[in-house]
């Protein structure tokens, strides 16, 4: 018997029992199913979460207030006082040996609103105008804020994306007057869109100068200060210096410095122990069909015992026989995975349709461990069934009623 | 083709063993038809599971074709039952899912004949017991005579040098088992050798030679002086029948 007889042989034996081959093979198919789309989709987390963090621009490290641990969340959960303040960021601009671009920035959650129309949550960042090189992020239209928006505290505004759409749909922003926070401003650009974390909208924001914004908001502090190293390699210097520098005049609980790269690695190590985790998750349903296809080659062992009795009274020899019950297992558990993959690309799709800011992408990884561990599976659980089979006595077995 | 030299086949239940052959001791000459009979219980089933190489004697000797059998392992016995036997049941074990051309290459699935003679020679197997046009139908569309017809087929496929059949006509009507009886006639005029057992004296007198068990042990050989032929009697059948 070759593997091509073998193949047909199982293929039969499948064939012949439908309906019942048809309810074996679900519990590998949703388990294969649950297993793409699990880790399909939190790899897709992992991906859209660097993508936003690499987002932030390259070779960047961050001085926030208070003190945060190296994963990036805030230690325990006391309130820390924010003394973080302009004069903190031009000491690191004027004391640092690394040529370093240092952009702070206040942020504050606010509504904005034009003529009638409103739109609440918006966050107004006051920033200088180094912010568009430090982030990577230029503006559309218009310009971005000059330093004499910054020394004379104008009241001008360079809007995102989402508050463009929202508030003036199809017509031209430059020059018309925003509210914000009750008083007007002038609009002098447009940001390019920075696109979508889950729910948090980065294109949801407005531009204002620094001193404008600690002014309409009462305060002298900063939420947090960019700085751009121009050589990767002086990140973890420069980071040293800043520390350093800072200590001179805030307490060690006063100020944190991250990188980029350790808020990424944070973000990264999250998603693989969720990816790993729903993975396992979905591998127990798999599991469980297995068990299913096990519970069914038993019973289709001693249903088809004559038969095995017939085949061995032909000559068949008992490995033969091992073979041809392990494979129909395995054909069943791979026919399964295959239903379930077909199921993974629709569901896929219909979530694509229905969320389309939620775009998940069937990750051939998943897709190929899926296969692998319904292989496996269907293997596993078929050795049991196919060895009683083969160990089946063939005067016995033809005499079976 | 066929030697038994003092077979014992002692089956052992539990604590308690049960002589089923005492001693068996037979020659079968190639191309002999021989009945073995006897009532139930006799041994009939035994003597017939080791010709057919499914068993181990417990003790004795039996050469088929030449080869000692009775201390052959798994798989050679596997390969005994695959080349040299052909089995026919009394209650055919087709595969109930497989066409009849399907049951007749059954066998080629475990031996090594090239993959380009398989189908020529099952159909030419199948025109021979006439069943040609039948060749894609299931079991279950087919008459107990023709099944049975089948299963013949099925059995000489691989060429074997002895054919065993156990009660083969038990399962049909009598014209369907004079059919049936024809055919392996027919075969054992070509030069067959054949192995039946049955419990009907009638059936016995088709074959040249009749072994009667009883209790394990052959109590008398006989030559069959009238030989029934089956063809005749279908011939009779169908003058009966025919107003």
């Amino acid at each position: 018997m070759n593997a091509f007889e073998l193949a047909r042989v199982s293929l039969e034996a499948v064939a012949a029992n439908k309906l019942r081959s048809f309810l074996t093979m679900l519990g590998v198919a949703i388990g294969s199913l649950a297993i793409i789309l699990l880790i399909s989709i939190s790899l897709g987390v992992k991906d859209q979460v660097s993508g936003v963090v690499e987002g932030l621009g390259s070779n960047l490290y961050i001085v926030l207030p208070g003190r945060q641990d190296r994963r990036g969340f805030a230690a325990g959960n006391r309130p820390t006082v924010n003394n973080l303040k302009l004069q903190h960021a031009e000491r690191l601009q004027k004391q640092s040996s690394y040529h370093l671009t240092v952009s702070p920035v206040f942020n504050a959650p606010t509504t904005v609103s034009y003529g009638k129309m409103a739109k609440a949550g918006v966050i107004v960042t006051g920033a200088i105008p180094n912010f568009t090189q430090v982030r990577n992020w230029p503006v559309a239209r218009g310009s971005f804020l000059r330093q004499s928006d910054i020394d004379l505290m104008r009241r001008v505004v360079v809007i995102g994306k989402s508050i463009e759409t929202a508030l003036f749909e199809g017509t031209d922003v430059l020059s018309k007057q925003l509210s914000i926070a009750g008083e007007r401003f002038q609009i002098i650009g447009v940001m390019d869109a920075k696109g979508q974390l889950f729910d948090i909208d980065m294109d949801n924001q407005v531009f204002i100068p620094l001193t404008t914004a600690q002014r309409v908001f009462g305060a002298n502090t900063l939420s947090m200060i960019f700085v751009h190293v121009p050589r990767t390699d002086d990140i973890p210097a420069a980071m040293e210096e800043a520390t350093q520098v800072l200590s001179r005049s805030l307490s060690a609980d006063e100020f944190s410095v991250k990188s980029q790269g350790e808020t990424l690695e944070a973000f990264q190590a999250i998603a693989t122990i969720l990816t790993i985790m729903l993975g396992s998750i979905a591998g127990i349903s798999l599991v469980v069909g297995g068990i299913g296809i096990m519970n069914i080659m038993i019973v289709s062992v001693v249903e088809r015992t004559r038969e095995i009795g017939l085949r061995k009274a032909l000559g068949a020899r008992d490995w033969e026989i091992l073979l041809q019950f392990l494979s129909e297992s395995t054909v069943l558990s791979l026919l399964g995975s295959v239903v379930g993959i077909a199921f993974s690309y629709l569901v896929a799709l219909a979530i694509s349709n229905l969320y389309p800011t939620f775009a998940v992408a069937i990750s051939p990884f998943a897709v190929t461990l899926a296969l692998l561990f319904s292989l496996a599976v269907g293997t596993f659980f078929g050795v049991y069934p196919a060895f009683k089979a083969s160990s089946l006595d063939p005067i016995e077995a033809l005499r079976h009623e | 083709m066929v030697k038994l030299t003092d077979v014992v086949k002692v089956y052992r239940m539990g604590t308690v063993t049960v002589p089923a052959l005492k001693g068996v001791s037979l020659t079968v000459e190639e191309g002999a038809f021989v009945a073995i009979m006897g009532p139930s219980g006799c041994g009939k089933s035994t003597l017939l599971n080791l010709l057919g190489c499914l068993d181990h004697p417990t003790s004795g000797s039996i050469e088929i074709d030449g080869m000692e059998v009775a201390k052959m392992g798994k798989t050679e016995l596997a390969a005994m039952r695959n080349r040299k036997i052909g089995f026919i049941f009394q209650t055919f074990h087709l595969l109930h899912n497989a066409t009849a051309l399907a049951n007749v290459m059954l066998p080629f699935l475990y031996s090594d004949v090239p993959r380009s003679q398989r189908k020529p020679r099952a159909m030419e197997l199948l025109r021979s017991v006439g069943l040609e046009e039948r060749a894609h139908h299931k079991p279950f569309e087919l008459s107990g005579g023709q099944q049975q017809r089948v299963a013949i087929a099925r059995a000489l496929v691989n060429q074997p040098k002895l054919i065993l059949a156990d009660e083969p006509t038990g399962n049909l009507d009598s014209r369907s088992g004079l059919e049936i009886m024809a055919l392996l006639e027919r075969l054992n005029h070509d030069g067959m050798t054949i192995l039946m057992v049955t419990h009907d004296p009638q059936l016995g007198t088709h074959a040249n030679r009749i072994i009667h068990l009883k209790d394990g042990r052959i109590v008398k050989e006989e030559e069959v002086k009238e030989r029934r032929h089956a063809e005749e009697e279908l011939a009779m059948l169908e003058m009966v029948e025919e107003p």
